[in-house]
């Protein structure tokens, strides 16, 4: 077995790796070694086929496929079901198991467990989000959420997605593995604002505590536009950000914050400064405006970037 | 009949809010001859609505606006607010002054007694401003019927109604930058943290409102100084633009007053609406330091009955007294602490509260029976996606709900999740309470095309399945056309 072809460290992710890794990793490859973001590994394509071959799941997995009519929701959601329990409730070869857990054992501590399609999946931004991601994840729950991720490439919406578009449902999903930011503070950038298209300027959301609740949308966050050619603030509303999420006892935590503090302000001058200079390298790197997540803890970690889709 | 109501939410206590809302009624109709319409307070936790119906709320800045056009009442408001502003300032400094802990029961009474008799009266005054702005704002928009561009009637109704007095928060950034300007920009040096210390000393309630109250110092002022100075680079230069722009505001509203013609009454008008815009900010500053001097009596009161100064926030006026005497009864409280709603009825001298079940039945029955629809007219948020719809209500808080929307209707919701997706696509426009132009509706709204109003923070408490509405990603707004019968 070459290992290297069930896993590769970010570090050593080219862009060409992208079938094996899928579009967020390969991209979190691209840019590590020009920004700073959290170390980690990905779980290839490969390791899972190689899973579900193991296992011999792979061929109930297709035998159920076969029966699918995606004209029914009733229909895909009972198959997707099917398949995403004989994923979940497989245990992984100890083989493969120790495999992963040798390469945890270097991160140690705290990861995010994050599903990484293969790249043509991805293209519509109605997909974003769609596929599993976990946080604050560690030691013996590690296996479990690798496995949510995989199946989630089998959720109901994916196969009818490959259906209509004629993508085949053989197993590609990766999945990266990456030190958990504890964060004080995160948010998303769109390197153009989204609303009014106007190039000139950057949008900057931010709230406290993870970024997964700016993306879902419960929190109402602190919103700023910069202007892109002098850094110059021209819009800051300060939002009552009722909820944040954050690691407490070693799991996720909403945890309501009181008045006063969640009218704070998020982000100062200077910190947002240094995003939008940040995100104008990503925009100019890619050439491309961007859709960047980030999170802060004592310093500035990027999470993802991605074109954005909608413009 | 359909009836609409206005409604405040805010975070709020009792006790502070109490105050005003004495002033609203029969004190006021003694001073002015008229007084506020029937007022709902509804707490839920420490989240106030104060709600009034529109149309008495309408008539009686009416009456008020008559009554300035006519006589020249304005000017003898304007002074008795001032004067109220010394007789406060004089409470402050004397409860400032004293060593509470070591009055009497009796003592402490009688200074919150002398205290609160003039902050009422002080509100009576205060609490003329909203109705004359609301109904201000109804006549301009009438007057701008004329203009039908959107945009310039927005820019036209924005000068007429806006005030061209500097607001105490302005205020105070300003002196924060002539300290920096003092200090040539060396926050740390001796001078700066005197000068800082000072500062905090004026402006310390700055932070304060109805739910609570805080000191804030120099360390405080010194944060909000770096940030300011990061900001804006030349304080010199931003002081002298803000000037410049102060200026503009005044002769840019003479320039839409000329381009109107306005009459020599519509003019008074605008000016009436002007000097309530100062009058508001100037009430809500000594408001905001008379809730720092009420705490620290309320504080004081509460050690001595054993009630934490939350608990004893949530108590009326009134029941000062028995509170200190210990004869006040603690559950109904707790009750209220959940769930209380007090009805004062305009032409009535006193009021009514219910906690509890009981305050949640008067709810319903005041506001679910043959009269009364919970209704706003308008619910403001951001927009993530332009554009502008009409459409039929359809209020979904799970994926699985979100199957059910037709084809045409309005997406309301408190967030949405990836999995809306199969209900998403036959939506024309999406609303939701919370969220940034980052998140998911967002993004989603705009791969669909559809105008998209986010961070309403109450579109699902408000709009119900159902209701005819317009949604308007170009202001950010969602108004109600026809509640569902």
């Amino acid at each position: 077995m070459n290992k290297n072809e069930f896993i590769l460290w970010l570090k050593d992710i080219k862009k060409k790796d992208i079938v094996f890794v899928g579009g967020k990793a390969a991209n979190l490859g691209e840019l590590y070694s020009k920004f700073l973001i959290p170390d980690g590994f990905c779980i290839n394509v490969k390791f899972f086929d190689d899973f579900l071959q193991s296992t011999n799941i792979k061929n109930k997995i297709l035998k159920l496929l076969k029966k699918l009519d995606a004209k029914k929701q009733d229909n895909v959601d009972n198959i997707s079901n099917k398949i995403k329990n004989l994923i979940t409730k497989q245990a992984i070869p100890n083989k493969l198991r120790i495999l992963i857990l040798e390469n945890y054992m270097k991160l140690d501590g705290f990861v995010a467990v994050r599903s990484s399609a293969v790249a043509e999946d991805l293209k519509q931004a109605s997909f974003a989000g769609q596929q599993a991601s976990f946080l604050n994840v560690k030691g013996k729950y590690l296996v479990k959420y690798i496995k949510e991720c995989w199946a989630s490439f089998y959720n109901s919406r994916a196969i009818i997605y490959r259906e209509r578009n004629k993508f085949s449902h053989a197993p590609s999903m990766a999945v990266v593995i990456q030190k958990m930011i504890n964060a004080k503070k995160s948010g998303v950038i769109f390197t153009v604002n989204p609303v009014n298209k106007n190039k000139n300027e950057m949008i900057i959301e931010s709230i406290f505590g993870l970024g997964e609740a700016i993306v879902s949308g419960i929190v109402t966050p602190d919103h700023y536009a910069i202007e892109k050619k002098n850094l110059k603030i021209v819009k800051e509303i300060i939002n009552e950000k009722k909820i944040a999420i954050f690691r407490a006892n070693g799991k996720n935590k909403t945890i309501k914050l009181d008045a006063k503090k969640a009218n704070l302000k998020t982000l100062n001058f200077n910190e947002l400064k240094q995003l939008a200079k940040e995100a104008l390298k990503i925009e100019k790197y890619y050439k491309k405006p961007m859709d960047i997540e980030w999170a802060i803890d004592d310093k500035l970690y990027i999470l993802q970037a991605r074109p954005i889709t909608t413009l | 009949m359909k009836e609409e109501w206005f409604r405040w939410e805010r975070e709020s206590t009792i006790h502070p809010l109490f105050v005003p809302y004495i002033g609203s009624f029969t004190r006021q109709r003694e001073y002015i001859g008229t007084n506020w319409p029937t007022t709902l307070l509804i707490f839920r936790g420490h989240v106030v609505l104060w709600c009034n119906k529109i149309e008495p709320l309408h008539k009686f800045g009416q009456k008020l606006i008559n009554l300035f056009l006519t006589t020249n009442k304005l000017k003898k408001v304007m002074k008795d607010l001032n004067s109220y502003i010394k007789k406060l300032k004089r409470h402050f400094a004397k409860i400032g002054k004293f060593n509470l802990n070591r009055l009497s029961n009796e003592e402490l009474l009688k200074v919150y007694n002398d205290f609160m008799n003039d902050y009422i009266d002080y509100w009576k005054v205060g609490m003329l401003a909203e109705p004359v702005a609301i109904q201000g704002e109804h006549l301009i928009k009438a007057k701008l019927k004329v203009i039908k561009d959107n945009k310039l009637f927005n820019q036209y109704l924005s000068v007429l109604i806006a005030t061209t007095k500097k607001s105490f928060s302005r205020q105070q950034e300003e002196d924060l930058l002539k300290i920096a300007i003092k200090t040539k920009g060396n926050a740390n040096s001796p001078l700066a943290k005197n000068l800082l210390k000072e500062h905090s000393k004026k402006y310390f309630w700055m932070n304060n409102n109805y739910y609570t109250t805080d000191v804030l110092d120099e360390n405080f002022f010194f944060k909000e100084l770096r940030d300011l100075l990061s900001k804006y680079r030349q304080p010199e230069k931003y002081l002298r633009e803000m000037e410049k722009l102060d200026k503009e505001s005044i002769s840019d509203k003479k320039s839409v007053i000329n381009k109107l013609k306005l009459s020599k009454k519509d003019k008074k008008l605008v000016k009436i609406i002007d000097d309530f815009g100062w009058f508001q900010d100037e009430r809500k500053k000594y408001n905001m330091m008379a809730n720092h001097y009420l705490d620290l009596l309320l504080n004081e009161i509460g050690k001595r009955s054993k009630l934490s100064l939350m608990e004893v926030k949530f108590t009326i006026p009134y029941e000062t007294e028995s509170i200190l005497k210990g004869t006040f009864n603690k559950e109904e409280i707790s009750k209220r602490m959940k769930n209380c709603l007090i009805v004062w009825e305009g032409d009535k001298d006193t009021y009514e509260i219910y906690t509890g079940k009981k305050s949640v039945q008067k709810e319903k029955q005041l506001f679910s029976g043959k009269t009364g629809v919970h209704e706003v007219t308008e619910i403001e948020g951001m927009t993530a996606n332009t554009g502008r719809v009409l459409g039929y209500v359809r209020v979904t808080m799970s994926a699985k709900e979100a199957k059910n929307i037709k084809k045409g209707e309005i997406l309301v919701t408190s967030m949405t999740s990836p999995d809306f997706i199969a209900g998403i696509k036959n939506a024309a426009a999406i609303v939701t309470n919370e969220g940034g132009v980052t998140c998911h509706a967002a993004i989603i709204s705009r791969e669909f095309g559809v105008p998209c109003v986010i961070g309403t923070k109450i579109a699902t408490q408000i709009l119900k399945t159902g209701d005819y509405v317009e949604v308007d990603g170009i202001h950010g707004a969602v108004r109600i056309l026809k509640k569902k019968v």
